[in-house]
This record gives C-alpha cells, sequence and structure tokens, in this order.
C-alpha cells in the first residue's frame, strides 16, 4: 500500500484536529488539579485563575485522603462497582443471547417491556423501590446499594442489538456440531462479542462509581457512604471547600481513567470476524 | 491474554463473604443500647458543634447510642424518602422545610413537654409560635437567621457620609446610597454602588398570601410598591446594579463583591458572618438594622431540632432536643447564628470584641423579626414567586403586568389543589 | 421444538428477569399506577382517578368549556424537546471523534482518555466553570467574541440565550462519552476486507466513509439514537440547574426537573407520577416511530 502525500496530510489534519479540540476537552480536570493544590481559603474569583499564585498544597491530598471516611468510601466503592459491573454484565448477556437468537412465546412483548422501563424517570421510582427494599430489609446494606441498579434493561438492550448483527454460519455449524445453546452462549457469541462486553463493562463501571443519588438515598449511616456521598461533606449549606473537593474529585476520577484505558485494548486489536468466509 | 475468570470469581466472593457480613447493619457492638438516629445538615464545620451535644448527652445517659447522621447534599429530598420509606430518624434538624412536613404531621406534639420545661420569657416572643402548627408546638428554635445591612466603613469615609442610624429612614438610605455611587477611574462605568441587594418586602407591610393558603394578594399596591421601589434603586437612582436583587449566589459571592468594594452597603446574612469576619479582615465594616420603610422589619428565618412523631423514645429524644436551647450550645453556634435564648444572646453582644461591632443590631432586629409564614402549597407558590420575580428585576416585565399574570397563576393552583381535595 | 425452546429461554433470561421483574418492573408498575392517586408521600395515597391528568392536560367542564391544562407543563415539554435538538448534534460529533480516533495513530489512546475527560468530570466544579465562561464582561466567551468585535449578550440570563449555551455544554461533555465509546466499539466490527474490496473497486476515503463505514455502523447507529432519545426526554438537569437555577423564567427547565419539583419539593407525588405517564407516552411514541422508520435501514449482517 503506498503512502502517498493524501495520507499524510490526513494525519496532519488528524493530529491538528485532535489537539485543537482535544485542549477544551483537557481544562476541566486542569482546572480541577489546579484548584485542588490551592490553599482552602481561597476565594471564588481566585478559582478562575489556572496558574497558582502561592505555593502547590499538596498536602490537600493528604488531609481528603486521610480521613477515616474516605477510606471506608473507597473501599465501599469498589465493592459496589465491581459487582455492579460483574452482576449485569453478566446477567444482560444472557438475557440479551435469548432475546436475539432463542424463539419463545412473548419474546417481542417482553423485550418491548424492557424497554419501556426506560422511559420512566428514575424521580417517581426512588420511593416505591425505597419501601421495596424496606420490607426486604436491605435499607443500609451492600444489597441496597448492589442489586437493584444490576437490573437496568440499558445492558439488555445493547447487547440484544450487538448480537443480532453477528453472522448465524458460525453458530449453524456448530449446532449441526451438536452443540448446545449454552455452548453456543459460551463459546462462540461470547468471544466473538469481546469488543461489546468490554464498552458494556466500562460504561456500567464508569456509570457506577460515578453515581450518587442511589448510594445517598439508600444508605443511612457515613460507614456505608460511597466515595462521590462522602466528597459531598466539602459541600457545606453555605459555602464549598473547593480546594478539598476537587482533590476528592481528583481522585474520583482517577480509578474511571484507569479502567477506561486498559479497557482500550479491547478496541485497538484488530477485527475478529476472520473465521467467517466465502 | 485470556481473561482468568476462575481466580477473579473467587476474589469477589471473598469481598462479598467479607462486606456482606460487615455491612449488615452496624451497631453490633452495641447491641443492648437504645438507638437514637439524629439527622443533621451539617457540613464540615457545624458537625462537631452537634457532636459536642449529643457527647454530652451519651456521658449522661450511657445506655443510649446517638448516630448523627450526616446528610449531605440535599437534606429535605433525602429526609423525605427516609420518612416515606417508614424510616424515620428520631431527631432532626429542621429549618424552612417545616411548614410543608407540619402539615403532614410528622412531628411530635411537645406542648406539654415545652410547657413543663421550658421558660417562655427566656425567648422573643413571636419565635415560640414559629413551630406552631395547628394548636400544637413542636419545638423552639436555637437559632434565629436574619438579614442585615452590612457596610463599607472605609467608603462611607472617602465619601464623607455618616454611617447608619438606629431606625435610619428610606429617605436616609437613599441619600448615602446615592452619594456612594461613584466612578473611580473615569471609564463611565460605575465601579462602586452604593448598595446591593433586595428590600425585603416585609419591609412594605405587604402580605402575598393570607395564612389559610386560599387567598393571593399579589396585586395588592404594597406588593406593587415592594417591587417598584426595588426596580428605582437600579432603574431610576442607579444606586444598585442590574440583577442586584436576585444575585445567582454561587457564582456572585456576596463576600467577594463586598471586600471588593463593588458595593458600600448590601444586605447580607447571619450565616454570611463567618466569612465576613475570615475574608474581610484588613477591612473597615460593620453592620446596622434595615432603614424603615412602611415600617421596622427584618426577614428571619430560624433553626431548631424537631422530633419525630413515630419515635419510640420520645423521653429519651426530648432530652437530648432540650439541649440544643441550652447555652453551651447556642454559644458555639453564635458565630453564623443569632443564639435564641435571649440573655445568651446579650452575653455574646457584651462579649463581642471582633467585628461587626454593632452586633447588638441583630439583638435590635429581632423586636421586628418577619418570619414567612408557613402556608399550603408554599413550596409551589414560592417557586412560581421567584420566577416572576425574577422577571420582574431583570427588567422583562412591568411589575404590575407580572403582579396579574402571577395572581392568575396562583388561584389556578389553588383551584387545582381543591379540585383534587387538597 | 418451540415448547423446549421455551424452558431455554426461561433458563436464560431467568437471573436476568427475576431481578428485573423486582427491581425494575414492579417499582415502575407502581409510580405509573400512583398516578390515578394524590399521594403526600407521607400517608396513604388516594384514588383521584383521571383528577391529575385533568389538571395537567386541561379538560372539558360541565358547561362544555375548554380549561387548559398546567401552562408550565407545556413550557417545559417544550425546553426539553429543544434539548433533544442536541441529539443529532452530538451523535455527529461523536462518530466524527471515534472515526478519526480509529485510525492507528501514536497516542489515540492519550487522545481518547483526553475526549473521555468531560464526561466523567461533569459535577459542580465544572459547571460552574463554564458558567464563569459565560459571564457577560469578564468570562471568556464574551471576550474572545469581542476581539472579533462581537458583543456577546449575557448569555445565561438571556431568555433566547441561556438554551443554546446549556446546550452547548451538553454538547461538549458528552460528545467524548458513552457515545463516542459505542462508535469506536462499533467500528471495531467493521472487518477490513471491505474496505479493501471498496478500494480495490475504487473507491476513495470519503465513498468509503459513504458506503463502507455507514451502513456497517447503522446497528450502533441505531442504538444510539433510541438509547438518546429515551434517556434525552428524561433530560439532565444537573447542568441546567447549577448554571441558570433553571431560569431565565424556567426558559431551561425540563421536563424531567418539574417531576423532581412535584415529588420532592410540594410533595405531589401523584401529580409528579402523572406527568411521568404523559412523558412516558411521548417517549414510547417517539421511540415506536424511530424504531420502524430506522429500523428498517438497519443493515444487519
Amino acid at each position: 500500500m503506498s503512502r502517498n502525500a493524501s495520507h499524510w496530510i490526513r494525519i496532519a489534519v488528524s493530529y491538528v484536529f485532535l489537539t485543537l479540540v482535544g485542549v477544551t476537552m483537557m481544562f476541566p480536570l486542569v482546572w480541577m488539579l489546579a484548584t485542588s493544590l490551592k490553599s482552602p481559603a481561597a476565594e471564588a474569583l481566585d478559582l478562575t485563575q489556572l496558574l497558582p499564585t502561592e505555593k502547590l498544597r499538596w498536602d490537600n491530598y493528604a488531609i481528603v485522603t486521610g480521613e477515616t471516611s474516605f477510606a471506608r468510601a473507597f473501599f465501599n466503592s469498589a465493592v459496589v462497582t465491581l459487582s455492579i459491573t460483574f452482576g449485569l454484565v453478566a446477567t444482560s448477556s444472557l438475557a440479551a443471547f435469548a432475546f436475539a437468537r432463542l424463539n419463545f412465546s412473548g419474546r417481542d412483548k417482553l423485550f418491548l417491556g424492557y424497554l419501556a422501563t426506560m422511559m420512566v424517570p428514575g424521580v417517581v421510582i426512588l420511593i416505591p423501590l425505597f419501601i421495596l427494599l424496606r420490607k426486604l430489609g436491605w435499607i443500609d446494606t451492600y444489597a441496597a446499594l448492589i442489586i437493584p441498579p444490576m437490573f437496568s434493561a440499558y445492558g439488555v438492550f445493547m447487547l440484544r442489538q450487538f448480537f443480532l448483527t453477528l453472522p448465524r454460519e458460525l453458530e449453524e455449524a456448530a449446532t449441526i456440531d451438536g452443540c448446545s445453546k449454552f455452548g453456543i452462549y459460551w463459546r462462540i457469541i461470547l468471544p466473538l462479542s469481546k469488543t461489546a462486553i468490554a464498552a458494556l463493562a466500562i460504561l456500567t463501571f464508569i456509570g457506577t462509581w460515578r453515581s450518587f443519588m442511589w448510594p445517598l438515598m439508600v444508605t443511612y449511616t457515613n460507614e456505608m457512604f460511597t466515595l462521590p456521598v462522602a466528597l459531598t461533606r466539602y459541600q457545606e449549606t453555605y459555602g464549598v471547600q473547593w480546594p478539598y473537593l476537587m482533590a476528592g474529585s481528583v481522585v474520583l476520577v482517577v480509578p474511571m481513567l484507569i479502567v477506561f484505558v486498559l479497557g482500550q485494548r479491547f478496541f485497538i486489536e484488530g477485527i475478529q470476524v476472520g473465521a467467517v468466509k466465502g | 491474554m485470556s481473561f482468568p475468570v476462575r481466580p477473579f470469581l473467587r476474589i469477589i466472593f471473598l469481598l462479598h463473604a467479607i462486606t456482606v457480613g460487615w455491612g449488615c447493619g452496624d451497631g453490633s457492638l452495641e447491641k443492648d443500647k437504645i438507638r437514637l438516629v439524629f439527622a443533621v445538615a451539617a457540613g464540615m464545620s457545624e458537625r462537631p458543634k452537634y457532636q459536642a451535644v449529643v457527647d454530652e448527652f451519651v456521658r449522661e445517659n450511657p445506655n443510649v447510642h446517638v448516630q448523627v447522621l450526616e446528610i449531605p447534599g440535599n437534606y429535605y429530598k433525602k429526609l423525605t424518602v427516609m420518612i416515606a420509606g417508614g424510616h424515620p430518624p428520631d431527631l432532626m434538624w429542621m429549618g424552612s422545610g417545616f411548614s410543608e412536613f407540619a402539615q403532614r404531621d410528622l412531628f411530635l406534639d411537645l406542648t406539654d413537654r415545652i410547657a413543663r420545661d421550658v421558660d417562655p420569657r427566656q425567648f422573643p416572643p413571636q419565635t415560640l409560635d414559629w413551630y406552631r402548627f395547628n394548636g400544637k408546638q413542636f419545638g423552639i428554635p436555637f437559632g434565629i437567621d436574619l438579614y442585615f445591612v452590612a457596610f463599607n466603613k472605609s467608603l462611607f469615609h472617602a465619601r464623607n457620609v455618616p454611617y447608619p442610624t438606629r431606625n435610619w429612614t428610606y429617605a436616609e438610605f437613599l441619600d448615602k446610597a446615592k452619594k456612594l455611587t461613584f466612578d473611580d477611574n473615569g471609564d463611565g462605568r460605575i465601579d462602586h454602588y452604593g448598595f446591593r441587594g433586595e428590600m425585603d418586602i416585609s419591609l412594605f407591610s405587604a402580605s402575598t398570601m393570607s395564612l389559610d393558603g386560599q387567598r393571593a394578594f399579589f396585586t395588592s399596591p404594597e406588593v406593587l410598591d415592594y417591587l417598584q421601589v426595588n426596580l428605582d434603586l437600579v432603574q431610576k437612582y442607579h444606586v444598585s446594579p442590574p440583577g442586584s436583587q436576585l444575585p445567582n449566589l454561587v457564582v456572585d459571592d456576596p463576600v467577594s463583591v463586598f471586600r471588593q468594594g463593588g458595593a458600600a452597603m448590601m444586605i447580607m446574612a447571619t450565616w454570611d458572618l463567618p466569612f465576613l469576619r475570615e475574608r474581610c479582615r484588613d477591612m473597615d465594616w460593620d453592620i446596622a438594622t434595615n432603614p424603615v420603610i412602611r415600617r421596622p422589619a427584618h426577614w428571619a428565618s430560624s433553626q431548631a431540632v424537631l422530633i419525630s412523631r413515630t419515635t419510640k423514645q420520645p423521653d429519651l429524644a426530648w432530652t437530648l432536643a432540650k439541649k440544643f436551647l441550652g447555652e453551651s450550645f447556642q454559644r458555639s453556634m453564635a458565630d453564623r447564628v443569632l443564639p435564641s435564648n435571649r440573655e445568651v444572646a446579650r452575653k455574646i453582644v457584651a462579649e463581642n470584641s471582633d467585628k461587626p461591632r454593632n452586633l447588638a443590631a441583630l439583638v435590635e432586629a429581632t423586636d421586628s423579626m418577619y418570619r414567612i409564614p408557613g402556608i399550603p402549597n408554599m413550596t409551589e407558590i414560592g417557586q412560581l414567586w421567584f420566577n416572576t420575580r425574577q422577571r420582574v428585576f431583570s427588567g422583562r416585565v412591568e411589575p404590575t403586568q407580572a403582579m396579574a399574570e402571577m395572581q392568575k397563576q396562583v388561584e389556578r393552583l389553588i383551584r387545582d389543589r381543591k379540585r383534587l381535595g387538597q | 421444538m418451540a415448547k423446549r425452546e421455551n424452558w431455554l429461554a426461561a433458563g436464560f433470561i431467568a437471573p436476568n428477569a427475576i431481578g428485573f421483574a423486582v427491581f425494575t418492573l414492579l417499582p415502575v408498575g407502581a409510580a405509573l399506577l400512583l398516578s390515578l392517586f394524590q399521594w403526600d408521600v407521607f400517608h396513604t395515597p388516594r384514588f383521584v382517578g383521571l383528577g391529575n391528568f385533568r389538571n395537567l392536560l386541561g379538560w372539558v367542564n360541565d358547561d362544555g368549556e375548554w380549561r387548559a391544562g398546567d401552562p408550565r407543563f407545556r413550557q417545559f415539554l417544550g425546553n426539553t424537546f429543544f434539548f433533544m435538538l442536541a441529539i443529532p448534534l452530538t451523535m455527529a460529533a461523536s462518530l466524527v471523534l471515534a472515526v478519526v480516533l480509529n485510525q492507528k495513530l501514536p497516542g489515540r489512546v492519550f487522545f481518547r482518555t483526553i475526549f473521555f475527560l468531560p464526561s466523567i468530570c461533569l459535577g459542580v466544579g465544572v459547571l460552574l466553570l463554564w458558567k464563569f465562561m459565560y459571564m457577560p464582561d469578564i468570562g471568556m466567551i464574551n471576550r474572545v467574541l469581542h476581539s472579533f468585535g462581537i458583543n456577546g449578550p449575557d448569555w445565561l440570563s438571556n431568555y433566547h440565550w441561556a438554551k443554546p449555551a446549556i446546550m452547548n455544554v451538553g454538547i461538549w461533555a458528552s460528545m467524548g462519552g458513552t457515545n463516542m465509546i459505542l462508535y469506536l466499539a462499533g467500528l471495531q466490527g467493521i472487518p477490513p476486507e471491505q474496505y479493501e474490496a471498496a478500494e480495490i473497486d475504487g473507491a476513495n476515503q470519503w465513498q468509503q466513509f459513504r458506503h463502507v463505514t455507514l451502513p456497517m455502523l447503522t446497528p450502533t447507529t441505531f442504538f444510539i439514537l433510541i438509547t438518546s432519545i429515551i434517556y434525552g426526554f428524561q433530560g439532565e438537569f444537573d447542568s441546567a440547574y447549577v448554571m441558570t437555577q433553571g431560569g431565565p423564567d424556567g426558559s431551561t427547565t425540563t421536563l424531567a426537573y418539574y417531576i423532581y419539583s412535584h415529588a420532592f419539593e410540594y410533595f405531589n407525588m401523584g401529580y409528579a407520577s402523572a406527568i411521568a405517564v404523559v412523558m412516558f407516552a411521548l417517549i414510547l411514541i417517539v421511540t415506536l416511530i424511530n424504531w420502524h422508520f430506522f429500523g428498517s435501514k438497519v443493515h444487519y449482517v
């Protein structure tokens, strides 16, 4: 393949574009970093200056992470997020397989039902769900933090759509060879779906890690708070402690970035469907 | 490159085993103690003050365990979910949300206990009614929040304007404001305004709704007066910048504006005082009571600790709640809210050696406090009122027209609720 | 044969469906049912039939006169529709970013991470930063415009400009987010042979994009469209609230915020549910229309 001029032009344009847009995208994190290193007595207007005028206060981070509630909250977030991610991806992929590949009565109606639940805003569901959890005795437990969010219809919808795009020839061949439906799911569909599943896992992880409203509503004791909730202690009724809040927010963002970067390898490798040709 | 599924699963299950055992209900150490839950909206700086009171209570009642639940974010929303879900706290901090919750019968009637244990003469008489509903008393505030005028003495000096005095009139106020509005560097734009803030509606003897919430008076001349006078400050006399009445508090940090000399006189609240003291340390400033327009008046609000109607420990809860009316707690909170106990307030003022020198103004203001009464549908009507005022103060609508619309909207709201039997 | 698949399917779906039924379907059903009641959240709900809907949508009274519905509902519904105009813009932006970042450029992971940042950093702090930028005199945006000789308005206080200003923040925040990831995943799924075949046929870059990339991406685009509609209606209202407090004059308040207000501020849960029911119906209709219209164009393998 010849590398002609248009190829290099395309690369150059891409980089220019990426850099320009990238700068605007970067500045929230840069601002968060800059603010997190300012003195806690800083005023609102001071916070708009990016370049620090005083000594950098790295000890803000020590103060924030040193709080007793912080370590516990971080742990809670980790447990809850990992559990939900795993549970959601596992159960959603099973259900999505059934919707995409199996033929059963009421299939499309049930799927529409799944979709329909996405169309009701969470605000009105909050109290009925809370009452339900209370009757189960789950308030202020990990069960309440982990189990309800695991059953969102988004994952099922996404994977069903993806499974529908997979070619059926491999499965047909496997069925002829006597493979069970579960075997098809486990040995054919899943490996082919690495990218989609990785995408869902990443999105679920990040969405859950950041979620604030649900953990706030179902927890009672400070020991059960997740990280986003614990950070709001810096947002007092009359006055926000910006540097501490930003230090905490930076710490909140870092694991998400790590997951994102690590998950990238599913989007970089070569394409999977090379086995089916002609 | 294949994902190590089995070890991963093992780790997850292990984590679960640990945490489920851990997370299942706390207080396993204190199983034989009585538990009280106390919900507070406090933040970093206030929590220790509440905690100190709780600690004292626990020392005196060692068989009780009090859990101080610090609620971040939207306090009332979380409180609603807790109560609606059947998990109410035993004690809760209560501010302006009182009337909405009281109307729904959520608090413990403390009339008898108050009559028995509290000397009403210790408190300003109006405050005894502030947590009263349907003839029952549900609490007494521990702190009073007030709006007042903060003024920049250096600017007053520079322009040779005498300080505000007690019972100063609106005419005097306007005169001072005009003299204190000037352009510093000759660029044609006013750098220092005389006044920023809103002349509260209570100063105009105006009433927007009847106490039963069934009739609206938005088109009354007093309400129109209130709107027009505030508008005149911006449009006619130019002593206030546009948008000064409803500033967006997060960006237009009033204390910063004050410190930079943006306005010589500003309406501030008791909760601004810690910030004023800290950030305006190098500035010469003081406070004063509101100018008298139709009558002396000061917007007021309050804070109290109330008890849930369904608490299983009413007597213990009351013992704890009473402590917030005591001197030590009120003193600890005095830097940001006026103690409701008159004697404590007097002492605080007498002992005051910091700015504002004229701390006594706050006590004077309690003679003319005006707290918005709780009426049905208060929050909803309040939201409409806020939106309408925004439109008027930004100059988009004339007051008369805006009030006619507001009147219609509120009447419609009342009718809709009536139709549903509310 | 079909019967066996029924049991088999049950086995696959069961883990998800049981949880779904209990924790999603049940509360949703309860929430929708509540629209027929008047409930102040703390006491027993009281049945009022269609009363909430009459107040909301309007009705004909005994004299045959039409009584108009809730004017704020109409205003906020309009706002919500307006905000949804951002959907095609965001989708296009995400697609462009994904295509550019799918090339085997060194440093692409770095750039992908950078673009992803706004969607995860979006919190009170960043929103306030945007608010500073939008300020009339000292804000960055107007200063830049000024250097081009344009006098920008007071964006967030201007009745007409507040909505686009907020929309802009939304687009900026989400274009490198979920949708970009989904497009990247979708692009991964296009076999390189297709491009090679097209190139052999003499297609240039643009034609390859139009005839290979876009059609192969239709499943992803379809999914993104449907979910964007569903979630777009339920509008992210945090940004509007922090930056404009729903103003000016409620021009940036979304229907979702109105529902929240009735549920938690006015203690009018039944009415909030009624609004949610209407919103649900609208979303369902719009989704079904789009499903029908675009569904047929989706290019499954």
